[in-house]
């Protein structure tokens, strides 16, 4: 028996559930939100605001003597503004009058699946275009920044405090100091003692503990070898490999092997402090995808669902997170 | 994404409203504050008037050239526009009339 409009609350019921189904899956495979800050907001303007750190106020303090007051000092700011996106899936007449629910609920599943594809793809993205230049355009054809709060693009020798000249380094480089270096051991080692020895903008040692390996698909057996051996290769079997209790985590991420806009990335990799990373990426989301109840039949006859989310992505503190293009 | 411009230009740190310094220009401000020891804007000053090397920079200081910033570089500008009887940024007065 076919769909008519009388079943249309109890099919937009079904679809909907299809829906539900198939989100949870996406969330649940979405590798971007592992290191994105994924939150909801009802800012149609998100404010970020870096506070570069206490500087004074726990002191020694003498019998009686009133307790200092922290002063924090103000970093740099930015503000990311939500932007739509969204499509419609159509369920025509052909398939109400014939009861095709399997191809309407696969028609359903398939547009979120792509919908949580397109949003993962804008994330790595951020990373994959974070080594030059000061935009992008993005898959959506938007343009997109690919600098930090404080100015300079994602990935850089030389990032910028605000109101000291001091620097700091989120571009990966090995031992000999080369930059963008190929996933290998030492470069590894030395990111993370780099991370290590980070300073805040007023010269004290805030170590970042780079314990996330973050790769694309092609350099995700190399990268498996290198942090879980338990010896170091090429050396003799009683050198243990200390990476293998360093970096508890190995991100696989296959959207990094191929930037939106085409171009090969496969050799790219990242690292990331895990508890810290969501304050150098933000993705906050005034709405997550979602379909609507179609209420008007369409002159085609067609009934549509819109699927819509609003979201913007935006670099904070870029010290938690450091990347190579490893083309050296 | 919109960031601080204001802030980031009166410290040296861009280089005019949505236009952040390029790498070579950026790694151009930094040599001259760690290689000439000036400060962060001094630096910035000459590097947005074409000064992006060291050499540059040298035979600058010796023929005793003084940079502009970007806010001199911009009133003049407006002065020149104005100069040559053309309202600049000027707001219209009085009632708009309605087109049909």
């Amino acid at each position: 028996m076919a769909y008519t409009s009388t079943d249309f609350s109890t099919l937009t019921g079904k679809l909907n559930e299809a829906f539900n189904e198939a989100a949870s899956v996406s969330m649940a495979e979405w590798i971007g939100k592992q290191v994105f800050d994924v939150i909801d907001t009802d800012w149609q303007v998100y404010n970020f605001l870096h506070v570069n750190g206490a500087g004074g106020g726990f002191s020694r303090l003498a019998e009686g003597q009133q307790l200092p007051v922290v002063s924090s000092q103000e970093g740099d700011s930015a503000n990311w503004t939500q932007k739509r996106y969204g499509s419609r899936v159509a369920i025509t007449k052909d398939l109400r009058l014939f009861e095709r629910y399997d191809v309407m609920e696969s028609l359903v599943r398939d547009e979120v699946d792509y919908a949580f594809n397109r949003i993962d793809q804008t994330m790595a993205d951020i990373l994959l275009n974070g080594f030059s230049g000061t935009s992008y355009t993005d898959i959506f054809g938007d343009a997109q920044a690919n600098t930090s709060v404080d100015g300079v693009v994602l990935f850089s020798a030389s990032h910028t405090y605000n109101g000291t000249a001091s620097t700091y380094r989120n571009l990966i480089r090995n031992a000999a100091t080369t930059a963008n270096p190929a996933l290998d051991r030492d470069p590894i080692v030395q990111a993370r003692t780099d991370a290590m020895l980070y300073k805040d903008a007023s010269g004290i040692n805030r170590p970042i503990n780079l314990d996330n390996l973050i790769v694309g698909a092609t350099n995700a057996d190399l990268a498996q070898r290198l942090v879980y051996s338990s010896g170091v290769a090429n050396t003799p079997n009683v050198d243990i490999n200390p990476l293998k209790a360093a970096v508890t985590k190995i991100t696989i991420w296959p959207r990094l092997d191929l930037r939106g806009d085409g171009t090969d990335t496969k050799a790219y990799w990242f690292m990331a402090d895990s508890k810290h990373v969501k304050k150098s990426l933000k993705a906050p989301f005034a709405q997550k995808p979602m379909m609507h109840s179609s209420k008007e039949v369409d002159d085609t006859l067609d009934w549509m669902y819109p699927v819509d989310a609003y979201y913007t992505l935006g670099i904070g503190w870029a010290a938690y997170i450091r990347g190579s293009t490893g083309v050296n | 994404m919109s960031l601080n411009w204001e802030k980031l230009i009166s410290q040296g740190r861009a280089k005019a409203p949505n236009v952040p310094w390029t790498d070579e220009e950026h790694q151009a401000i930094l040599a001259l504050m760690n290689e000439r020891g000036l400060h962060r804007m001094s630096a910035a000053n000459f590097v947005l008037n074409g000064v992006v090397t060291l050499e540059a920079y040298d035979k600058a200081k010796e023929a005793e050239f003084k940079p502009k910033s970007l806010k001199e570089v911009t009133d003049e500008a407006v002065a020149a526009v104005k100069d040559n009887g053309a309202t600049f940024g000027a707001t219209k007065t009085g009632k708009s009339k309605k087109k049909i």
